[in-house]
């Protein structure tokens, strides 16, 4: 294609252009306020309950299944924090392709010589990125941990994975659930729906047959979570999650790819 | 060179487009005619690569536009409604432009440059897009449909919105294209293609209603008439002309010494010599004589079906 300035050069483009829009955004703001007031607010409670579970005897504490630090705070946190994204990453996603196809925006950029993947992938990258900041100024609270006490580092390291991980997952159903539609608002409730349907699976396992079971806890996010925030990095989980991420990204650039055909005059 | 053989379009049961078949030479400036859903935007569309035709092949320099293949290369387009991101600076939106369409580093800031010059829209390059005017919002636009020096230049209604003095000058911008890029333009103010256009397609309800310069398009549909002021008899005269062939003659107000006739010819034809000699046999004195064109909305007007027979 003529035009071309290199694989990645309009990738990168778009990934600048998205990055600056997002620390315009108001919407992204609010987003980061409330995802870290959320964030504080979880890591005091954990605090907190774990302190007082240090009062108890060990006996006391290994019945409520809660020994270490990163049992008591760490696991929750982490968990929470990817319970938390959830909500927030709809909002930051929902405007990436649709409010361009509201607005003619992506009839603008497809009259360019880029290629449909190019746009996603610059997008992802932006909202990855975003989302990533707010992950380390989430955790930034929990390295104050290593100064009072003494956390497994594995831990932290294997949940930071899993977090980072998720978050690319949440963030390419989100932009594939953004580029089937111009409406910003369905693409939020779609997404925060699909998120919740592929997350709240996993809650089941207990009530349904074993066998059904086991498959949920394949295709659960909140199984595939498990080891991460555990202290446990499995070669399956990570597959998994870059398979979900590749195939939602793909899925996306087929659709932008395909605009023309749902395209009215 | 942009070239349609046979492009249609459908959108569901709507046909927005129906073989539609032109060309425009390299270095021409054309302008599509038509009323609002004649399929101007919807070819326009097509030709960009956005919307896969359903039918037909279009070609554009060197790509190859048809079902399955919409990739486009070398073109710049304003759209209608120019959609821009309203949180980003002139300066820096046209930056980003210049690095979807493969411009980097000293060559893309160059290029900004340029088109912001050539456009008119330097005074605004610090600006914020969302606290520019209308008016500067299409020459951004324009700007960026510039960039790269495309050979071909797509143009929805470029002038839509525009106050006069801006209209003027976007027509002398793309006037002075002429003979370097290929422009096709939409429009529907007609004398606008028939200032700066050198072919007109009418399109009207989704086929190609006619193609010719303006000048042909206005004699296809016959001759438009005189105005004459003379002196003299009035009657002998109208007598006269009405021998001569007029459909029909009309004796305005006194104009100077002499009187004001508007003289109206079904054919086509050079009457000018007769209609001298009629005011000379009448012994009339004559004092101007001006041939009188039909205008583009009358031959568009005829042309669509929507002003009487030609």
């Amino acid at each position: 294609m003529p035009g071309d300035r290199g694989v990645t050069g309009k990738a990168f483009a778009v990934a600048k252009r998205e990055t600056a829009s997002f620390f315009h955004s108001p919407v992204a703001w609010v987003t980061g306020t409330v995802f870290l007031l959320l964030d504080g607010y979880f890591f005091y409670t954990f605090v907190t309950y774990y302190h007082l579970l240090c009062l108890r005897t060990p006996e006391s504490r290994r019945e409520l299944g809660v020994l270490t630090l990163s049992e008591g705070v760490i696991r929750p946190l982490l968990e929470n924090v990817s319970f938390i994204a959830i909500l927030v990453i709809p909002l930051l996603t929902m405007g990436l392709f649709a409010r361009e196809r509201r607005d003619g925006l992506l009839e603008m950029n497809l009259s360019w010589p880029v290629r449909p993947w190019e746009i996603v992938a610059g997008k992802f990258a932006a909202a990855l990125l975003f989302f990533t900041s707010l992950s380390v100024l989430a955790l930034l609270e929990a390295v104050w941990l290593f100064r009072v006490a003494d956390p497994d580092p594995g831990v932290f390291v294997s949940g930071f994975t899993g977090l980072f991980l998720v978050g690319s997952a949440f963030i390419a159903v989100g932009i594939l659930l953004s580029s089937i539609t111009a409406n910003v608002i369905a693409a939020a409730v779609s997404t925060f729906c699909a998120l919740l349907a592929a997350w709240s699976i996993g809650w089941t396992v207990t009530i349904v047959p074993v066998a059904l079971s086991r498959a949920i806890e394949k295709i659960s996010l909140l199984h595939r979570t498990h080891g991460f925030f555990g202290g446990v990095i499995d070669a399956g989980d990570i597959a998994f999650f870059l398979a979900l991420t590749a195939a939602a990204l793909t899925g996306a650039a087929r659709f932008i790819a395909s605009s023309g055909w749902r395209g009215k005059e | 060179m942009i070239e349609a053989i046979g492009l249609g379009k459908t959108f569901g049961r709507n046909v927005a487009l129906q073989d539609a078949t032109f060309r425009v030479a390299k270095g021409e400036v054309a302008a599509f005619l038509g009323m609002n859903g004649a399929g101007k935007t919807t070819t326009l569309r097509i030709l960009t690569g956005f919307l896969p035709p359903t039918s037909g092949r279009a070609r554009i320099g060197e790509s190859e536009i048809g079902p399955g293949n919409g990739a486009v290369c070398g073109v710049g387009y304003l759209p209608e409604r120019m959609p821009l991101y309203a949180e980003m600076r002139v300066g820096g939106y046209l930056r980003y432009a210049a690095a979807m369409k493969g411009l980097a580093g000293g060559e893309a800031r160059r290029e900004v440059g340029r088109v912001l010059e050539r456009s008119g829209a330097d005074v605004v390059a610090d600006r914020r897009i969302a606290g520019i005017s209308h008016g500067y919002r299409r020459r951004v636009g324009l700007a960026q449909a510039l960039l790269g020096d495309p050979p071909v230049l797509l143009l929805d209604e470029p002038t839509a919105g525009l106050d006069p003095e801006q209209a003027a000058e976007l027509r002398a911008l793309i006037s002075a294209l002429a003979g370097k890029v290929t422009v096709l333009l939409s429009t529907h103010i007609l004398e606008e293609a028939s200032r700066i256009c050198s072919k007109v397609i009418i399109l009207h309800e989704g086929r190609v209603a006619a193609i010719d310069t303006p000048n042909r398009l206005r004699d296809r549909v016959g001759q438009g008439g005189y105005t004459l002021v003379a002196a003299g008899d009035v009657e002998a005269i109208r007598a006269g002309l009405l021998s001569l062939g007029a459909a029909a003659v009309r004796v305005g107000d006194e104009e100077g010494e002499g009187r004001c006739f508007d003289i109206e010819f079904t054919a086509s034809g050079e009457e000018g010599p007769g209609i001298a000699r009629v005011v000379a046999d009448a012994k009339g004195r004559l004092f101007e004589l001006k041939k009188r064109r039909p205008s583009l909305e009358e031959v568009f007007l005829r042309l669509t079906g929507r002003g009487g027979s030609s």
